[in-house]
């Protein structure tokens, strides 16, 4: 088969499966057939694997280790719900705003600590992300500790699995444009890439801009389906919930990183009726997998159509 | 074609070069030699920008590169071939030789430039789909050389292309080196290994303890009394 109708097959197939689901969901829940629970976990599902996947593109692809992922969420989440709840302006405004927001946050924060390496610039990120929790604690237009509460629930489910799929669209496509390439080089040797001619501080940046943003329209999502926010939920251990999933997933795996989101939702939700144990539940799982799959579920290969076809043709 | 005058360098307060000045001109293979710790590596990251020059200047088919960052070095068409050879080892040989070619001009050429290097090193070719990291050391070797053609150098330097190596293979990389200079390439190259390198190269320079000791062509310097005893064993 030519390598064009492949490609145009395969993302047909894509396209059927994700609206088969999409519609399929949208049926159960109008229909009345899908309990609130079950709703509250798909909604979860669809914002982790938005965060999973643009903090893979940070943690993942260009190798930076950032632990500051909630603090972009938190100013999407705060900006959206000042834009709907305070400022009366439609959803679309607000998620915008939320990504925009986010993501010159994280140009500012990216410009001056993507010069450090590993361990100094995850403390650098981790900072960040208090600071900005700290700072809405103490911000009166937005009620301190107590956060915003009533915020129009406009993140229905095409809202939310929409949110999902742009976001891995957009960074797919990213990571296997010729910027995509630079990037990875990053995280394969800096010095190199360096000296390949890749001005390694304009990648980095962008992807930790791009990535920020969209932790943004997590953020956003997250505060009209939760209709309450307060700086509390993005502290520092929701930053390493989302640090677990692209771990989990596997490092430069988009695919590992969705696998996991879902996963961990599903864990986390399935756990729910044992308050007691569900963290050293949840803690064993971790370690169990590290130990067998240091890698990651993933490691840093992507599961496509084709693993699929080769599964079913029995082909190696 | 590229000149180096009195630079200093100095990794925070501890000093490493003194002065150094040398040049390379077009079309000529240069050798820097010494022992370990003389500064030869790091006055080659001086030249392509990963080490900032305290004092001194450098300067590139007359232009000034002293203060230029890394990327825009490599843009000029000087191209560093790193010790260790440093390959991105989890993408392909094909998409480490593609990542030598990122400028515009090396792009175009892409496909030729790619099956030139596989004329010269047909092993690449045989490997092109397997993991950089799956290489052998000479392989990987070659594929650093390769990458560093990629780019179209007008310059190539070159860090230690022997270092790990089996006597065999060295010999030859260094065939190929020698070619590569031969089709044109201006190529600056560091080196532990003294006599082959001496053998081959137009004019060497001898760093020791972060100073230029002596210089002058190989032949002349594999004659040099103090060479023979510090480097030879003779």
């Amino acid at each position: 088969m030519q390598k064009v109708n492949n490609k145009w097959l395969k993302l047909g197939i894509e396209v059927v499966v994700l609206a088969a689901l999409f519609t399929l969901v949208q049926y159960l829940i109008t229909a009345g057939l899908l309990k609130q629970y079950y709703q509250i976990s798909l909604a979860s599902m669809c914002i982790n694997v938005t965060l999973a996947v643009s903090l893979s593109l940070i943690n993942g692809f260009t190798g930076q280790l950032s632990l500051g992922h909630a603090g972009f969420m938190a100013v999407g989440a705060y900006i959206a719900a000042i834009m709907t709840n305070m400022l009366d302006l439609p959803f679309i405004t607000g998620i915008l705003a939320a990504m925009l927001g986010a993501g010159l946050a994280g140009f500012i924060i990216g410009v001056p600590t993507l010069r450090l390496k590993g361990d100094y610039l995850a403390i650098a990120t981790l900072a960040f992300g208090e600071i900005i929790r700290v700072t809405l604690q103490n911000i009166g237009y937005v009620n301190g500790p107590a956060g915003i509460m009533g915020i129009p629930k406009f993140a229905t489910w095409p809202w939310l699995f929409g949110g999902a799929i742009v976001t891995i669209v957009v960074i797919v496509n990213l990571i296997n444009s010729s910027y995509g390439r630079a990037i990875i080089s990053i995280r394969e040797d800096e010095t190199a890439s360096e000296l390949m001619g890749i001005n390694t501080t304009k990648y980095k940046v962008l992807a930790f801009v791009v990535g920020a943003g969209f932790a943004g329209l997590a953020g956003a999502l997250y505060a009209h389906y939760f209709y309450i926010i307060k700086p509390e939920t993005f502290n520092f251990l929701k930053s390493f919930d989302i640090l677990v999933m692209v771990v989990l997933g596997g490092l430069g795996s988009t695919t590992g990183a969705i696998i996991a989101a879902v996963f961990v939702t599903a864990l986390t939700a399935a756990l729910q009726s044992f308050p007691a144990i569900r963290m050293v539940l949840y803690a064993l799982i971790l370690i169990i997998v590290m130990i067998y799959r240091p890698q990651g579920l993933m490691g840093n290969k992507e599961l496509s159509l084709r693993t699929f076809g080769r599964i079913w043709g029995g082909r190696h | 074609m590229l000149r180096v005058t009195n630079i200093d360098v100095a990794y925070k307060d501890v000093q490493v070069l003194w002065d150094v000045t040398f040049e390379v001109n077009q079309g000529e293979f240069v050798a820097l030699l010494g022992a370990n710790g003389a500064g030869k590596t790091t006055t080659l990251n001086a030249i392509s920008g990963l080490l900032k020059v305290k004092k001194g200047s450098i300067e590139f088919l007359g232009k000034d590169i002293t203060q230029l960052p890394g990327y825009k070095i490599a843009e000029l068409g000087i191209i560093h071939v790193p010790e260790g050879r440093r390959l991105f080892p989890e993408m392909t040989v094909r998409e480490n030789l593609e990542m030598g070619s990122l400028f515009p001009e090396a792009k175009a050429k892409r496909k030729d430039t790619m099956k030139k290097i596989f004329e010269q090193f047909p092993i690449l070719e045989e490997k092109q789909y397997k993991e950089a990291g799956t290489l052998s050391g000479g392989q990987q070797q070659m594929l650093a050389l390769g990458r560093g053609l990629m780019a179209l150098p007008k310059l190539l330097i070159l860090d230690e292309p022997s270092l790990g190596l089996a006597p065999v293979l060295v010999t030859q990389i260094f065939e190929q080196i020698k070619e590569i200079n031969n089709e044109g390439v201006t190529v600056l190259q560091v080196e532990q290994n003294v006599v082959q390198t001496l053998k081959m190269c137009h004019r060497a320079y001898v760093l020791e303890n972060g100073k230029i000791y002596t210089q002058g062509t190989g032949e002349k310097l594999l004659n040099d009394e103090h060479i023979k005893q510090a480097y030879l064993g003779i």
